[in-house]
């Protein structure tokens, strides 16, 4: 019998006929969060990043034309099957037609499998991971373009069984054609040392699929040799002397030319969060936001936030000066002693609430030790875990944050006696743990 | 009596004990903590507000919608994001260089008002709806945020911003400001593929932009050049 690719461990299932939305689950994202993809129009998985065999949830949506659908979408009745198994798919068919409680809900178990049955399918949940990895803020475009190329390498193979990804596989494939292809080609980046052969590995790999367009491919494979030959790639880093940092952390007034000023550091996206982020006062009004060793981010935006009422009074781009990401904002000079420095990828939105913000930040340092655990990088998975559980503590959720060090005591002995949820790393894990300070 | 605009309807019926429902459901299936339910609702109706009006118009089960948008909303945020899904493949929809139809730049400011008549809650009020009307074109918000940062509150360009040359109006040099803390530095440096005369073209659409969606903003408070409509 062909295994289904989420498995054969028991779900919940979640359904709201009325709203015309289900949703299964073998637990709750653990401190990590998840990492998601779209399989088709109305069809999204999620896995836990720290343990990606865990379902976290399986979103099926579905017009009701305001009278409650009671039955999903015949385009997805084949993919359930594939997904789930033919009779957890019947299962979850029937629980549609139940009775829901006061709020339009209805629940139901899903098969009697063992906890420790097998999750979901690898080729699933390292391209929701490739996904996760593409839509990290501050990430450079190549970066993007990689992480796309790899996520469309590891679903491509689950086409065969499920055709529905096709579409996506290729859409992906089409994206990092434009990311990969012209920023290598440009020279606006250059791939760290160490993973040079990964990379090449995974564009001869992506080169070779049925779904790559036959340019893209001869593209893909062009730029595989040009890396092997030595091209593409990036000096090592440059050591800043030590104590440049300390002096740009000085304090003083934010009244004065000079002054540091607040950065909201819970708000600071993906990539950064990590980061050396000062703010400090170059005249009457101006004010530079620095991000140590992060060189050109040109998607990132510094906003200035009136504290007292949360209104955006300043932002601008960053630009690259020297190794490190700099912005400069113009701050109305009366504001100057109420405004809180934030670094966002969506300069458009409004600011996220303190709420918010911390939540996502206990996220994003989850997701950095999820990914430091891949790469078998012990210190740096201990202290994001602390971090994230720091993090989840000040939300308001002290079980995640209990289950953050949790997850950071199982990282004892060598690499090989960590738990199994911890899978191998993926290219773009690399690509991420390379750039920065 | 008729229905009320889609978003009024959405505040309302997330203010209600069976939105809050729904919002608080959301949350629970997502196993967030209690502090964020009240953000979390706030971020649906942003959400709801930033849907397309037609679209919005058509729903007939405005507790199925909410429990749909609030149900993303809350995995977006277990997924570490809280403005909607990853966006891997940027796409570009502005055109910093679309012509507008402006007044001559020798013409009164767009905000043609006092600055204390602009003072205070209203100041704030035009900030956020800069942010609202080109929150899809950063670059345009940011100039128009500048702009009103020299123009109403006397904020001081830096050394390094260039200023027009002498005989400039105010209003003219305050729009270079704008321009260059935006970011738009390729409206100041001419190249050898780029001549001056087409920097000069450059800026004077991007300045035309940045005018045009001051009135709008303008208009859209309830400002004219007599100042601020009450009532």
């Amino acid at each position: 019998m062909v295994e289904p690719l989420l498995g054969t461990r028991p779900l919940l299932a979640d359904c709201h006929p009325a709203a015309g939305v289900a949703t299964l689950s073998a637990r709750p994202a653990g401190p990590a969060g998840s990492a998601g993809i779209t399989l088709a129009d109305g069809l999204e998985l999620d896995v836990d990043v720290a343990d990606p065999a865990t379902l976290v949830g399986l979103t099926l949506e579905w017009a009701t034309d305001g009278a409650g659908g009671l039955e999903p979408p015949p385009q997805h009745r084949r993919a359930l099957e594939v997904l789930l198994g033919g009779d957890r798919a019947a299962q979850l068919a029937a629980s549609l037609h139940g009775r829901p409680d006061a709020d339009g809900w209805v629940g139901c178990r899903l098969g009697d499998g063992a906890h420790l049955a097998r999750g979901v399918a690898p080729g699933l949940h390292r391209a929701a991971l490739a996904v996760a990895g593409a839509g990290t803020a501050g990430v450079p475009t190549a970066v993007r373009g990689i992480a796309l190329a790899e996520a469309a390498a590891e679903l491509a193979p689950v086409a065969e069984r499920l055709p529905a990804v096709g579409a996506v596989v290729r859409d992906w494939l089409a994206g990092a054609a434009d990311l990969v292809v012209e920023t290598l080609a440009e020279g606006t980046f250059a791939v760290p040392e160490h993973a040079a052969a990964p990379v090449g590995r995974l564009l001869r790999r992506v080169a070779r699929l049925a779904a790559t367009p036959p340019l893209a491919g001869a593209r893909f494979a062009a730029l595989a040799r040009e890396l092997d030959e030595g091209a593409h790639r990036a000096p090592p880093p440059r050591r800043r002397p030590v104590g440049t940092l300390a002096a740009t952390a000085s304090s003083g007034s934010p009244i004065a030319p000079g002054g540091e000023l607040t950065v909201d550091r819970d708000g600071l996206p993906g990539l950064v969060a990590g980061a050396v982020v000062t703010g400090r006062r170059c005249g009457t009004s101006e004010v530079e936001v620095r991000i140590a060793r992060f060189g050109d981010r040109r998607d990132l935006w510094a906003r200035a936030l009136d504290r007292s009422d949360r209104t955006v009074v300043a932002m601008g781009p960053f630009r690259p000066e020297g190794d490190d990401a700099v912005a400069l904002l113009l701050v109305p000079p009366d504001a100057m002693g109420r405004v809180a420095l934030e670094v966002t990828e969506r300069p458009g939105d409004e600011p996220a609430s303190a709420a918010l913000s911390t939540v996502t930040r206990a996220v994003q340092e989850g997701v950095a030790a999820a990914r430091a655990e891949r790469l078998g990088d012990r210190r740096a998975a201990l202290g994001a875990w602390h971090r994230c559980a720091h993090a989840w503590a000040a939300a308001g959720d002290p079980a995640r944050a209990e289950d953050a060090r949790r997850l950071a005591s199982q990282l004892r002995g060598p690499r090989s006696s960590w738990p199994e949820r911890v899978v191998p790393p993926l290219v773009v894990d690399r690509l991420l743990a390379g750039l920065g300070p | 009596m008729s229905e009320p605009p889609m978003p009024e309807a959405a505040a309302r019926f997330l203010s209600s004990p069976e939105g809050r429902a729904v919002v608080r459901g959301a949350r629970l299936r997502a196993h967030l903590p209690a502090t964020v339910e009240d953000d979390l609702a706030q971020e649906v109706l942003r959400r709801l507000c930033a849907t397309d009006a037609d679209r919005l118009q058509a729903v007939d089960n405005l507790a199925a919608l909410v429990t749909t948008v609030a149900r993303r909303a809350a995995v977006d945020l277990v997924r570490g994001r809280v403005r909607g899904p990853q966006e891997v493949v940027r796409s570009t929809l502005v055109d910093p260089d679309a012509e507008v139809r402006v007044p001559s730049l020798d013409g009164a400011s767009p905000l043609d008002v006092e600055a204390d008549v602009v003072g205070g809650a209203l100041l704030a009020e035009i900030r956020r709806r800069v942010l609202a009307m080109a929150g899809d074109d950063p670059a345009r918000a940011a100039a128009a945020l500048a702009y009103l940062a020299i123009t109403c509150d006397g904020a001081v360009p830096g050394d390094g911003c260039p200023r027009p040359a002498g005989g400039a109006s105010p209003d003219e040099a305050a729009a270079w400001a704008a321009l260059w803390y935006a970011g738009h530095r390729d409206c100041f440096t001419a190249t050898p593929t780029v001549g001056a005369a087409a920097v000069r073209k450059r800026r004077s659409r991007r300045t035309g932009r940045l005018r045009a969606l001051l009135r709008d903003v303008a208009a859209a408070v309830g400002l004219d050049r007599e100042g601020a409509h009450h009532g």
